[in-house]
This record gives structure tokens, sequence and C-alpha cells, in this order.
């Protein structure tokens, strides 16, 4: 369920970047500074209370440290034993110790890499609770499968072409439960999962279907050997293509009910056991709600829906999948005086429920044969009522949709039914823009033109899952609001494509780094909204972003001072709006790619990411360019000429060309060009005459060259011990002499001795252990001679790599608030 | 003929002595009560004698000479003598009686000297009395059931020539006349009316074209003095006039004898009558178009004339339907060609029946004196179901343990293993997939959706799904392919002409496409049904998936409808009446529970006709989805007892494996006996036939022990496991694995080509193969002897051990190439897979 919520966020946002025309930051193809970026996490995860060494793969990775969300996961990098070589090595590169706290719970836990060149994008790590393997080679035999105690976790990567083969005894009549994790660690596999029983026979498949990471739950049927087969279902594999197999005898959870509980509240549900090809059974569970879920479930689902309503249920008090959360999505809403109508089973339509009064909460449970439910209700005309139905943000397979209908009764008694409402997907989310299928659940806001009765249908119009499913609809007073988020990637608008890249802000000193954060506007909001960085690292600040109430994005710009220390730590962007009287404040929630887009046929995968991260690097903008004012106001129809400072280095290269893009229409902002080694420049901003008064935030941003010299310190360092060993080599080269005459002096002393017959002088004596002296010497001569080599080829690498080159820079400047004033009225 | 009918169009039976004349005998359908000897004159009309009315009304006589108590009954039609008294009051040839002036007198038959050989006297004359009136007092020439039915019967409206659209040479006439309206228009006023001369009408374009008399590329197509030559000059005399607002239609034609029994080198003249909507009857027997769908039995002339081509000597028997159609009317005449053999010589009851299948199968047998073929040695059985079922060859363990089972049921057992076995659900997973149109356009987009596909046909068919659940989940799919890979259906048949007609095609076997743009030719549908079936499709809504490339699909609300060539249609089911279906309702849930409702005359009926057709190569009917009145079942009885059983049994498709190959007929050994090597439809033994593509592929690399590589698949994937057509292999395309474009299963090659014979013999695909694991384990095996390898691959090859000959011819020559025993049994198994024996099923 977790893939599938993702997929359809996933299909949110592109239409966010198709319909609502988001022009993000430009790449191009040329050389840009480099941007952290981490593809994979090796072995994606541990158990408790242990200790993992885990190698990561990515790029301009170098001198990272992992950071995780957990405090209760740490890490290090590992090192070689120091040598009388080598007796301070430097960290293997990309290669840590993990730390896994006893008390860190079960779960999944973001990690980015912090490194030299700023902050990655976060990937996964999960810890569990039951022994851990690794996949041997051997696995990827038949013949030879890895044997599984059970509880079990197996971490692996899908080998191009290969089949991983495991096998577990079972007796007949238990529980065997194998979930795969791959989708849900950011991995590139699409697992498909087999089960064959003792004698060879298939007894369970999952994973064809793209529905997320595949399990397998069973009875089995007979007492053996059962064997596990994984594969991506395109036989793709490499080191992007990782994975955690859990195989246990405990059944996971697939849905409790009711779906709906309070915050912090002890609370009892009915779990559904998840079982394939068997009726499910269900058990009473003692469950309360974590206030900080921890789970891979935090999907982006949550920002289709009024602030902080869908949660996660976890620590369930029933059986879990061993190492794994398997937590239960519910709807986590505070005690109102809404009436909570429970209808376990509702019957089609021809039977209704009443609803009692409004508001009210109802929450249904659709059954394979039953997939509509009719309730009544009485209202009165004049008041409006908002029905706000969550089922695919619970994360059931639905498609529901909502139908309202008045009641009369004729002169002769019969019920008479006349459609005044109906929802299919979520309409309009965005002020002032139409926005299609921003989702599946269905809202209504309805005006009761007259006092009486009505009847509302709610229908589930995917067929497909013969499984029962649940909703819980809302039916309550319009509620404005909305809901940030700040999407960490970029787009090549220069590529038919629309490839994508992944970013996450990091700023060099005097740079700056962009944000875009869109608002979703909730039940008709239409204000502005004032965006603030909050948290940022020392150095590092960031104008508020003003979001017009006829937008729905913007560009936040984060600055970091020239003297601003190197730093990394999560921020905080904050929205602020006044609804109605009050004002509201909303944290914005992140939102990155899973893996670039380099194809427009590849899917869009996004999620929603635990925070988000900025980082300071040590390295200097070559030009940095401000505003000298971030405010201006102009009257419509009129144009306003706004002085830019210009600041640049040695390294700056070439004239920079500035343009503004999302504005609306009428603000016009001509290009700006900065001459080479101009100090200053001009943009002229226009009002049209049309244009309503209000603030509009201009974001200008361009394409810089620069000179950059990758990672100066790095071939500093290895020229040191370059140096180091070559002064070595020196030392154990003229030990090497100076023993090799030793031994030759027992040469010319041995045939002075046979030419006249005498005996051998002392020294003659300790011959062999001269020798043996010189050969340890010539040993570790060698041996520091290719120690040296070795450096010497380190620092050539690492000094090409430095040598300076001209780089593309994406910059973008601090924001402009336009204040745009009514035009003049002619004298 | 029914019985209804025979009411209708008032024949009756009449002793000879209702007429006082010995001998005669006025029938509807002699049957086994007319006396040996005896002449039996069907006029079609009424007790009275024959009545005809103006002098364009004709009447097509059809005389039976009964030869054997109840066992012969042979059309005479042509043979006998016809005396018209008074002469001038009509004129009678081959039985056509054509009036001449108004009176009434009789027809007397007699078969002169042309009696029955070796039988004794020739039978009585038959004496009918015949009333003609109106004579000289015709009514006006009706365009609509007189004229266009001219132009069909010519083929002048046919696709290939004026009906075509834009005509032919600037003559354009509707197709198959079915817009006459527009016909007169074309004829009469178009081209500045020179088509047809009022006053000049034997100058009339239309008539010197089709009497060639000016140069037509179509040809001479009339006689001057043909009756139709006639009809169509007497409607321009008349002044070309049109039909009326509602001209009289045709509601229904009758042919005369609908069944007969026929005989080596005879013939079946038949009579066909046209109802009209005003009444009238008329006789349209030469106006009619006949088509037969044997030819190998018979051929049937313009005339309605069935003749026999199969001799004695052949020692054919067979049926054979003669499609008959005038004005999109049909029916259906089916004649039955038995051998002259006693039935003594037919297996009994007893004998031959272990169940449905083999009573009807027997009865027809009976019917035609065919002897079934011997049952089928075990052998033989092992490798032909596993193929069938499995589509694999039997391993040579698995051959071994049946062939030693001494098991009575063990033939029963076998079927039940392979029933539950996941070979099942592959064979039949790849049958279902590849008419479900389960490809890639796309072959990145669409991978994932086309793999969960297959999964769920796969999945459903191992839980034997009840096949009515099966066709309801893909025809009402709704969802996404995450949670209901069926949509996956509405991607590849993507508008609402290929909803209707795949489902129509697939699910009742009915073959819609036709009435898209105009009446089938062949069929009784129309524009209207085919837009009232449409209408179901019509709310089918779209929304981007979670699946890049793939669609969820759900119900639109509203009002489902289709627009048609002929307005807005409502929807309704196949002779059904419009359906008011709520808006909110989805309109495919009310088709699929007609689809399922247990008296759908189509759906069940389609269904097994499919799988009779995948396990006996041969549909009862041909093509297997082309169910209509004028393409009848080779054995109708079979075919229904066939789709009751399968109803019954809740549409369980195992359960309706079970009952075939659980069946004598099925496991009928497919070497003919005397009689039945000719056979080709009435299932006297079993048909071999070339083993499919996939299947075919997979022996080789099983004989040989190599394996083929699909990209993208796991190792060790078989042909048949492949969840769509998107992987290039050259086997698989000689062999004629289908491209799923089409519902048609006929996209499957199952003929056998030179291509595939060079392909086999030295493409270096196969060649590769030998050098597979088989040939270098039996060179390196030392613990067995020749003889033991000899057999091993003879059961994998051909679920047999080597006849000695055989064992003694490769024993020799692996020890003549004894320097390179490899290569020695690289050729063995070259040689091997190179077999009849082993590429066909049999």
């Amino acid at each position: 369920m977790a893939g599938e919520s993702s997929r359809e966020t996933v299909r949110v946002i592109r239409t966010l970047l198709v319909v609502g025309g988001l022009c993000l930051l430009s790449g191009s193809a040329v050389a840009e500074l480099p941007q952290p970026l981490l593809w994979s996490v090796f072995p994606a995860g541990g158990r408790q209370a242990a200790t993992v060494e885990v190698a990561v793969a990515g790029v301009d990775l170098d001198d990272g440290r992992l950071l995780f969300e957990h405090p209760g996961i740490t890490a290090c990098p590992a090192r070689p034993e120091p040598s009388e070589l080598l007796p301070a090595p430097e960290p293997t590169p990309n290669r840590f110790q993990v730390t896994i706290d006893p008390a860190v719970p079960p779960g999944f836990y973001e990690v980015v890499c912090w490194s030299r060149f700023g902050v990655s994008n976060p990937r996964l790590f999960a810890v569990g609770t039951a022994e851990e393997f690794s996949k041997p080679v051997t696995a990827q035999s038949a013949s030879s499968p890895l044997h599984l105690p059970l509880p079990a976790t197996v971490n692996g990567r899908a080998g191009s072409g290969a089949i991983d083969h495991y096998a577990v005894d079972c007796v007949a009549g238990s529980q065997l439960q194998i979930e795969m994790a791959a989708e849900r660690l950011d991995s590139r596999l699409t697992p498909v999962l087999k089960l064959l029983g003792p004698d060879g026979s298939l007894l369970a498949t999952a994973g064809e279907r793209p529905a997320g990471d595949p399990l397998i739950s069973l009875v089995v049927p007979t007492s053996g050997r059962f064997q596990i087969q994984v594969h991506d279902l395109f036989m793709g594999g490499g080191n992007d293509w990782f994975y955690r197999l859990a195989v246990s005898a405990t059944p996971a959870i697939r849905s409790v009910w009711p779906p709906l509980a309070q915050p912090e509240a002890e609370a009892e549900f009915l779990g559904t056991l998840q079982r394939t090809g068997l009726p499910t059974s269900r058990m009473p569970l003692q469950g309360s709600l974590a206030r900080q879920p921890r789970t891979s479930w935090r999907r982006l689902r949550r920002l289709l829906s009024p602030h902080d309503v869908v949660g996660d249920l976890v620590d369930l008090g029933g059986p879990r999948l061993a190492g794994q959360a398997s937590p239960v999505p519910v709807l986590i809403t505070p005690a109102t005086d809404a009436a909570v109508v429970i209808e376990h089973s509702g019957a089609d339509v021809g039977t209704m429920t009443t609803v009692p009064n409004l508001p009210a909460r109802v929450v249904g449970r659709w059954e394979p044969t039953a997939a509509r439910h009719a309730y009544r209700f009485d209202a009165t005309a004049g008041s409006t009522w908002v029905f706000d139905l969550f089922s695919r943000r619970l994360g059931c397979r639905t498609d529901p949709a909502l139908e309202l209908e008045s009641m009369t009764v004729s002169a002769s008694g019969e019920e008479i039914f006349k459609e005044v409402a109906f929802a299919d997907d979520r309409p309009k989310a965005f002020a002032g823009k139409s926005v299609d299928g921003l989702g599946l659940d269905p809202v209504v806001s309805f005006k009761v033109p007259a006092t009486g009765r009505y009847r509302l249908t709610v229908t589930n119009l995917d067929g497909g899952d013969r499984s029962p499913a649940d909703y819980v609809l809302e039916i309550r007073r319009p509620r404005p609001d909305f809901d940030l988020l700040a999407f960490l990637a970029i787009v090549d608008r220069t590529d038919v494509n629309n490839k994508m890249r992944l970013a996450t802000p990091s700023l060099v000193r005097g740079g700056t780094a962009a944000i875009d954060v869109l608002v979703l506007r909730h039940d008709g909001f239409a204000g502005p909204v004032v965006v603030t960085a909050e948290q940022l690292p020392t150095g590092v600040r960031a104008e508020p972003l003003v979001i017009p109430a006829s937008s729905n994005r913007g560009s936040l710009v984060l600055e970091a001072t020239a003297a601003a220390p190197a730093s990394c730590r999560p921020i905080r962007l904050v929205g602020r709006a006044r609804i109605g009287d009050a004002p509201r404040l909303r944290v914005a929630r992140g939102a990155t790619l899973r893996w670039p887009i380099t194809s427009r046929k590849q899917p869009h995968q996004l999620r929603e990411v635990a925070a988000v991260y900025t980082a300071v690097t040590s390295d200097v903008a070559a030009i940095s360019v401000r505003p000298e004012s971030p405010q201006l106001s102009i009257a419509a129809g009129t144009s306003h000429a706004l002085p830019l400072a210009v600041t640049r280095t040695a390294d700056s290269k070439g004239p920079l060309t500035l343009k503004a893009t999302g504005l609306p229409k009428l603000l016009k902002v001509d290009p700006v060009t900065v001459a080479d080694k101009a100090t200053a420049a001009t943009v002229k901003i226009t009002a049209d005459a049309k244009l309503p008064p209000g603030d509009y935030a201009v974001v200008l941003s361009g394409i810089s060259k620069r000179m950059f010299r990758r990672h100066p310190e790095a071939a500093a360092r290895a020229a040191s011990e370059r140096d180091r060993l070559k002064a070595v080599v020196a030392a154990r080269s003229a030990a090497r002499d100076q023993q090799q005459t030793v031994v030759a002096g027992f040469d010319v002393a041995g045939s002075e001795a046979d030419s006249d017959g005498s005996q051998p002088s002392e020294p003659a004596a300790s011959r062999p252990a001269a020798e043996k002296v010189l050969a340890d010497l010539t040993a570790g001569l060698k041996a520091a001679t290719e120690a040296l080599a070795r450096a010497e080829q380190r620092f050539q690498q690492r000094q090409k790599a430095a040598a300076a080159k001209q780089i593309d820079v994406p910059i973008t400047l601090p924001p402009i608030t336009v204040r745009v004033t009514p035009k003049p009225k002619p004298q | 003929m029914a019985a209804s009918s025979r009411q209708s169009f008032g024949s009756v039976i009449a002793a000879a002595a209702l007429a006082g004349c010995p001998g005669l005998l006025l029938a509807a359908d002699p049957g086994p009560r007319a006396a040996v000897g005896q002449l039996v004159v069907s006029t079609g009309a009424g007790d009275g004698g024959l009545s005809l009315s103006g002098g364009r009304d004709r009447r097509q006589l059809v005389v039976t000479l009964a030869t054997a108590a109840g066992q012969r009954l042979d059309d005479v039609t042509h043979r006998v003598e016809y005396a018209v008294e008074p002469p001038t009051l009509a004129a009678v040839e081959n039985g056509m009686v054509v009036p001449r002036q108004n009176g009434s007198g009789d027809i007397v038959i007699s078969l002169g000297q042309a009696g029955p050989s070796g039988s004794g006297p020739p039978p009585a004359a038959v004496r009918i009395p015949l009333a003609i009136d109106r004579i000289g007092d015709d009514p006006p020439i009706d365009f609509v059931s007189q004229v266009v039915p001219i132009f069909t019967k010519h083929g002048c409206n046919g696709g290939g020539c004026h009906g075509k659209s834009g005509g032919q040479n600037s003559f354009r006439l509707s197709l198959l006349g079915f817009e006459p309206a527009e016909d007169h228009e074309h004829i009469v006023t178009e081209a500045r009316g020179r088509r047809v001369s009022l006053t000049a009408p034997r100058q009339s374009l239309l008539l010197a074209k089709a009497t060639a008399k000016i140069p037509h590329g179509g040809g001479k197509l009339l006689a001057e003095s043909s009756p139709d030559y006639e009809l169509l000059l007497r409607w321009i005399e008349e002044g070309c006039r049109p039909s009326g607002s509602t001209p009289p239609v045709v509601t229904g034609i009758e042919v005369y004898p609908t069944e007969r029994r026929l005989q080596p080198d005879g013939q079946q003249q038949l009579r066909v009558l046209a109802r009209y909507s005003d009444g009238r009857v008329e006789d349209v027997t030469r106006l009619a178009q006949y088509e037969g769908n044997a030819s190998e039995l018979a051929d049937v002339d313009e005339a309605g004339l069935v003749k026999v081509t199969a001799t004695a000597a052949d020692q054919r028997s067979g049926t054979v339907a003669v499609m008959v159609r005038f004005c999109s009317r049909v029916a259906v005449f089916r004649g039955v060609l038995p051998l002259d053999l006693p039935l003594a010589e037919l297996p009994t009851e007893a004998e031959f029946v272990e169940n449905l299948v083999d009573r009807h199968v027997l009865n027809h047998l009976r019917k035609l004196r065919l002897p079934p073929s011997p049952r089928c040695d075990d052998a033989t059985f092992i490798r032909r179901v596993t193929l069938d079922l499995a589509g694999r060859l039997p391993t040579a363990e698995e051959t071994r343990r049946f062939l030693t089972s001494t098991t009575a049921a063990k033939r029963n057992a076998l079927i039940e293993r392979l029933l539950a076995s996941a070979d099942y659900a592959d064979t039949f997973a790849m049958k279902w997939s590849a008419i479900l149109r389960n490809k890639r356009s796309d072959d990145e987009l669409h991978r994932r959706g086309s793999y969960a596909f297959h999964a769920w046909i796969r999945q459903a068919l191992a839980e034997n799904r009840p096949y009515t659940e099966f066709v309801a989940d893909i025809v009402t799919a709704s969802g996404d392919v995450a949670t209901n890979p069926p949509v996956v259906w509405y991607r590849q048949v993507n508008d609402i002409n290929q909803q209707v007609e795949d489902a129509a095609q697939l699910f009742l076997g009915q073959r819609l496409q036709c009435a898209r743009c105009h009446h089938h030719p062949f069929e009784k549908w129309g524009t209207d049904d085919y837009f009232k079936l449409a209408a179901f499709f019509s709310r089918v809504g779209r929304k981007p998936g979670g699946q890049p490339g793939e669609d969820r699909i759900y119900h639109r609300r509203g009002t489902p409808q289709a627009k048609g060539p002929r307005g807005v249609q409502q929807p309704a089911v196949l002779d059904g009446e419009p359906l008011a279906i709520a808006s909110r309702d989805d309109p495919r849930a009310t088709l699929v529970a007609w689809m399922a409702d247990p008296e759908n005359p189509f759906f069940a009926r389609s269904l097994v006709n499919r799988y009779w057709k995948h396990f006996f190569a041969v549909g009862l009917v041909e093509p297997e989805d082309d169910l209509r009145i004028t393409n009848p079942a080779t054995n109708p009885a079979l075919l229904d007892g066939l789709a009751a059983a399968f109803v019954e049994s809740g549409f369980d498709l195992k359960a309706l494996i079970r009952l075939i190959c659980q069946s004598r007929t099925y496991q009928l050994a497919s070497e003919p006996n005397a009689f039945n090597s000719e056979d080709r439809q009435s299932f006297s033994r079993y048909y071999a036939r070339r083993l499919p593509a996939e299947v075919a592929l997979d022996a080789v690399d099983r004989l040989t022990l190599a394996s083929t590589s699909f990209k993208g698949m796991p190792p060790g994937t078989r042909a048949v496991e492949l969840p769509d057509p998107n992987f290039d292999n050259y086997f698989l395309t000689v062999f004629g694995r289908p491209k799923a474009d089409s519902a048609c299963e006929c996209e499957r090659g199952s003929a056998a080509n030179l291509a595939q014979c060079l392909h086999l013999i030295n493409s270096e695909q196969v060649l590769s193969k030998l050098e597979g694991a088989r040939a270098r384990s039996l060179a390196d095996d030392t613990a067995r002897s020749a003889a033991e390898k000899i057999t091993e691959l003879y059961l994998v090859a051909f679920s047999r051990p080597p006849r000695p000959e055989e064992q003694t011819a490769i024993e020799a020559y692996v020890a003549d190439r004894g320097d390179n025993a490899e290569a020695a049994w690289q050729d063995v198994l070259w040689t091997l897979l190179n077999t009849k024996e082993f590429l066909f099923n049999h």
C-alpha cells in the first residue's frame, strides 16, 4: 500500500509540474558544481543493537558522513587497521560502521550523506529485530539456496538475469510470511517473490502487479523445505537493486477496524491479517498511536488532506512482521463533537443508514458485493457542509465517488431523489488554478439549498480488489487551510523529456540555493502565504517568500554569508497565513525524487522526506548578485529600475544573464545581463496597469561560469601522504643500502680468509643474521615503495581532479518582493 | 423442418388416397413413413394443390423417391418427367413451375423408366392440382423486394464491385442492397439518368451492361432470356418506380428440405420460399444465394441444386451445410452423406460411450455409418493429453510410470494430475493471453501491465474461477493495473468498436465487425444490433493510472447509448429489447449478467466450441468464434450437450476439460481405419496436428536439454510461460506464434510449411540446441547401454519405447560413429526432432 500511495502522489506531482507550469532551476549538460547524490546504502538495514558495516554508493560523497534520522543510529567512517607504513590511515572511501542502539524501534529511517560538497538526498535504512544475513553468491543457484531460520532478514542485491534462492523449513499448518522491502527502501528492484513447495511446485507468487512491495503470507500445506525465489520482474540487477527479505512465522496486519482514532489515545481495534489465498482472519488488537510515527508510510498522501489528519497506526500489540514494522494507516483525528457513525458493512443502496446530525464522521467498509452505501441526513437551508472522503489516503486501493441527492416525498408517498452534487476525484485544489486529478478521494462542498432530507451515496468505482476496503467520511463545516510542500528536485527544462535530478540545497559561502515551495490549498483557502526558513545553519539566511493568493508556488532562496562555517542540518520551512481572523502556521513537508528522471517513460517516483536538510560547504561563491533592496513598491502601470550589487572573485568568468520565471503575465521583468567583470547591474520591473495590487515575489536566476578546483584539500592530503611515504622509502632505502654493505663486508672478509687460510673473523659468524636483516629491510622497502606508488597514483588522481576547470553554476538571487499599488488616478 | 414452419407454409402430408391418386404424396418433409417406391412431391403450398398468381409467380417442386423403408430418400426432381394438363397452362422445367395462362389443371409427375434399380416397377405417377390466375394482371414490380435481390444474386452490389465504398466506375450501389432507397437514386437519377431509359427500356445502360452488350468490367451477368432480365426490363417499362414508403420486407425465408441424407453422386434440389410483411409468400429459389461449406462433399449451384461431389469410391462421409441468403435473411440446408455400411459395423453404446460426448459423437457416426478408429494406446494418450493440457512433453519418468501402471483409472488420474499442475495454467494462460490481446504497444511503458494481466489470467485459470466470473472480471474491469490487471484489456482494446467486437467474438462467438457499417451479410445482425451492444461500453471512463502508460478504468456516470448510422441506440443484448439502465449503474454489469445467464444462447456454446477445438484441432463450428445460423455445427447435438453440461457445472472450465479428455472420442487413435481417413469433421478419429509454436520450442529444448533464453525473463522460462508476444524468437515466429493483434485464434499458425522444415533441418538456432546437454550426457554416460539411452530418448520424444528396427538402426549408427559419440547422439537427436511423430500431437 505504500507503493500505491506513493504512486498516487507521484501522479499528483507530475500533474503539478505539467499543469501548474512549474519552472524550477534549469540544469545543463556541462560540468557543474559537485552535488552529492546517494544511490544506495548496503546493507540497507541492520538489527537492533548491532553494528553493521555498510557501503554507500553515489556521487560526490568525498569525505562523507552519514546522518541518520534517528539519533540512536550513528555511523563512523570505516578505516583500515593502522600499520607501520600507514599509522593514521585515511578512512576507507564510502564505507561506514553503523551502530544501532537497542532502543531504536524497528522501522525505516532516513539517512543522508554530508560530504565535502554538501548534503545528499536521503535513502532509507531499516532497523529490524530478527537475525540478519547477507546473501551469499551461492544463493544465485537453485542447488545451494541460503537456508534461513524463522524469523530472519536477508540483505541482498539482485543480480542481472539472476534469481536468488532461499530456503525455509516449515511444518504443515504453520504460518509463513515472506515480505520484501525494496520499493520502500528506494531500490530500483521491481521484486517478484515466489514460494515453491517441497515438491518444487509453485505455491504462491507475488509482485507481478505494480502494487508496492510484494508479500506472501499463507498457512503452509505440508511439512518440508520450502524454496523462496527472488528476482527482478524484468531480470535487471546491480548495486541499485538492493532489498531486504524478511521471513517469519507471524502474519502481518493488513488493516484495522475502525480506521479512525485519536492521537496518543489507547484504543481497541480489530485487525485483519494478511494471508495470501486464504480467507482473512481477524483478531482483536490493542493499539496506540505514536506521536511521531517513524515508518516509510510517511507518504505524500498526507499532503492531500487537511493538515495533520491522516496518520499511521503503529505499535500494535498484536502480531507484526518480524524485524520490520508494518504500520497500518488510520485516520488520526482529534476528538470533536462530530457524531461518529460506524457502518460495519453497509448494505447496498436500498437500505439507508441515518446520520443523526451534522457534523459527523462516518466509518464504512465496502465489501466486494456492496460497494455502494447510502446515508440519509437532514440539513438546514443556507448551511454549507464539506463532505470529505478518506479511502485512498487510508491506503485502500479504491476509487471513491460521492453522490448527494435531495429526498422528497410525492403526493402518493413515493420517495423522489434528485441529484444535487456529485464528486469523483478531487476538484481544483489550487486557488485560481485548474488542476485536475489531484487525488482519487472526492470532496464536495455543498451549500444546502432547502431545509430537508438528503441522501448521500458513497461508491467505490474500483472493482478490482476483492478484499474489503474502508473509508472514513467527514461531514464538516468548511475548514479553509493549506499545506506546504518543499520540492527537492531540479527540472531540466532544456531537455524535451523534462529530465529531473535529485537536489538537496547545498550552499557555498556567499552563494545561494533555491527551494521550490508549493502551496496546497484546502476548502477554498485563497489567501497569501508567507514562507520563512527557520533553524538555518549559522551564517545562512533567507528572505521571506510571499506566495500570493493567485499562485500556488514560489522559490525560497537561502543565502550563505562569506564567513558561514561548513555545516549541515535539517531546516524548517514555515508558512504563515491568516485564515479568517486567525493566524495559521504550517510546516512544509519535503518531497524528493527517488531516482533521477532520464526518460519520459520513466515513472516519477517521488516520496516524502523526513527532513529538509541543507548544508554549507567550504567552497566560496565566485559571483554573488544581490538586489540593493529586497522590496520595492511600484504602482500598476509603471516601471522601476532596481540596482543589483555584484560581488566577484577572480574565479568568476564571463557575463551572466538573469531571468525571472513563473511571474504573472502582467508583471514583466526584463532579462538582465551582468557584463564580465561588472560589479553592478540594473533590473527593470514593469507592472501592467491591469495587474491587481498585491505582493509579488520576483526571483531572478541564471547560469554563471566560474573556474573551480574540486577538493584541493584531498589533493593536499594525498601530497602530504606521498611526501611522508617518500621519506619512509628514502629512509628504508638507506637502511637497506647500509645493510647491503654489511653483507658485502662478509664477502670481502671471507675471500681474504680463503686466500691466507686463516679462520673467519668474528663478524663472519653472524652473516646469516645480517642477510636476514637485509632481506627484511628489502621487503620493507618494497612495501614502502609500493605504498608510495599507490600514494603517488592517488595524488595524481586527486591533483587532476583538483585542477581548475570552468564549470556552470546555477545562481538564484534572493527574492525581490514587489508591492504593486493601485494605478494612480489621473489628475 | 420445424412443426411451426410446416404450419406456416401450409405444406401438408396427404395420403395418396386423399387425391384419389395412388402414389401421390404432398409432403413437407417425407420421412420414414414414406413407403418404398413412392414419389413424394413437395410444393410448399397448401393441401388444395398449387396456386400461382400472376405471370411472375414461380414454384420449385421438390420430388423425392423413397427407395428403402425409412432409409433412403432420393431427390428425383431433375429425373422425373413433368406433364401439365392442359399443356398451355404452365411449363415445368427441372421442377420449376412457370405459369403461362389463367386456368386450372394438373401437373403429372412420373418417374418414367428411371425407377429405382432392382426395386420392381416404377412408382405411380403423382398428380398435383394447379390453379393459375391474374396472368396479365401482375402487380407492379417492387424495387426493394424484387429488383435489389437481382443485384445481390449476381454480385453487382458486392464489396468487390459496385457495392464497395465509392462504387465501381462511378456506379455505386449500397453493399448487399441494405440501403435500397440510395440504390434507386443511384440507378434512376444519377449520371443524368442515363442508366435507365424509360422511352427505350431495352437500351437502358443498366441492361446493356448486365448483358455485356456494351463492355462491362463484370462481364455478362444476365441472358436476355432470363427471368431476371425480364423482371428488370419490366421494372424499367413500368417507370422505374421506387418502393413505397413502407415497402413489404422479407420477414423470413425457409428452405426445403432443411436436412436430408445424401448419396454419393446424388443431388438435392432446394426450394426457398420468402415470406413478406404483407403476407405474401414467394418462391425465391432462383433469386436466393447459396454457399456450401464442404466442397469435398458437395457443391451447390445458383439454382439451389446441391450436387454431391463425393463418389461411392471415395468412401467419404460427413455433413454439408448450405447457407441460403435472400434479402438479409438466412436459412440453412444440412445434408448428411453416409457411408454404405451396415450399422452393425459400428460400435454399440456400451462399447463406445464413456460420457455424453461419446453419446453424441456415436449418434452422429451412426448417421454417417462411419466406424470410429480404436482407442489409442497408453503411450499415445499420455503424450497427447500432456501436450494438450500442460503444453509440454511428458517426462521419461512420467511416461514410464504411466505405461507400467496397471491402475484401471490411470488415464483419468493423469488428467486430474495435469489439471492440478501449474503447467495447465501456463498453457491456457498462453491461449487466453493471446486472444485477449495482451501485448505491448510500447515495450517499456506497457511491460508492467502486460505481465500483470498475464499473471492474473494464469492465476484465474489455476484457481479454476468460473468462466462467468473470468469473463465478468474482464468485461467489467475497473480500477488500475495494480488493483485489477484485467483493465489492461481496455488498453489494447481501446475504443468502443473494438470493445464490442472483441467481446462479441471472444465471449459470444459472434463476429459483429460487418454490422458496424452495414447489415451482416451472413447473419441476422444489423447496425442497430451492433450499436445497441456497443452502448454497454459507452460509459467506460479513463483516468491516468498509477503506472505510466496504463489508464485507470471506471464507470463514467451517465445514460448509456451509442450512436450508429441509424441513430442513437439504447443498450440491448443480442435479440433483446432496449434496456433502461440507471446512469449510476455500470451497463457492463448488465451485459455480463446476460452473458452469464444459463439461458444465454451464445455464451456457453461459444466457449465449449473454443475448447473443443483446442483438443480436437477442429471446432464443432469453424471458425470457432463464428457461431451463426448459417454456419451450423457439424454435430449440433454435441454442441448443445457440451454447453448444457458446462452450464450445469457452474461454468467450470476444468470440468469441461475433464469431460472432453475422459471421453472415448478424445482417446481415439489418430490412425484411420478403412473408412475414416477422409473424415475431417465427425471426430471418428483423433486429428493429428502440429504442435503450437511455443510447445514445439519447449519440446525441442526438452529433447536436447538446451535452453532458450528470453530477454528479461528468468533463466529457465519456457516459451509457454511468456507473458506476451513481445519476445523476439525466430522459431516462435516461423511456427506461427500469434501476435495478439486480434481476438481471433486464427492468428496462431497451425500449418506446416517449408520455412519450418528448413529451420528445423539446418538453422543455426536449432543446430546449436543439438549441442545441449542431452547429447553430451549420453556420450559421457558409460553406465548405460546404448539401448537404454535410446529408450530414454524415445520416451522423451515420443513417450514410447523404440521399436526393434528403430533400436537396431540407431545402435548401429552410434556404434559406427564410435570415435565421436557426442556427434552421433546429436545426429540422433536431429533425426528425432525432424520426425512428424515428434512435431505432431497425434
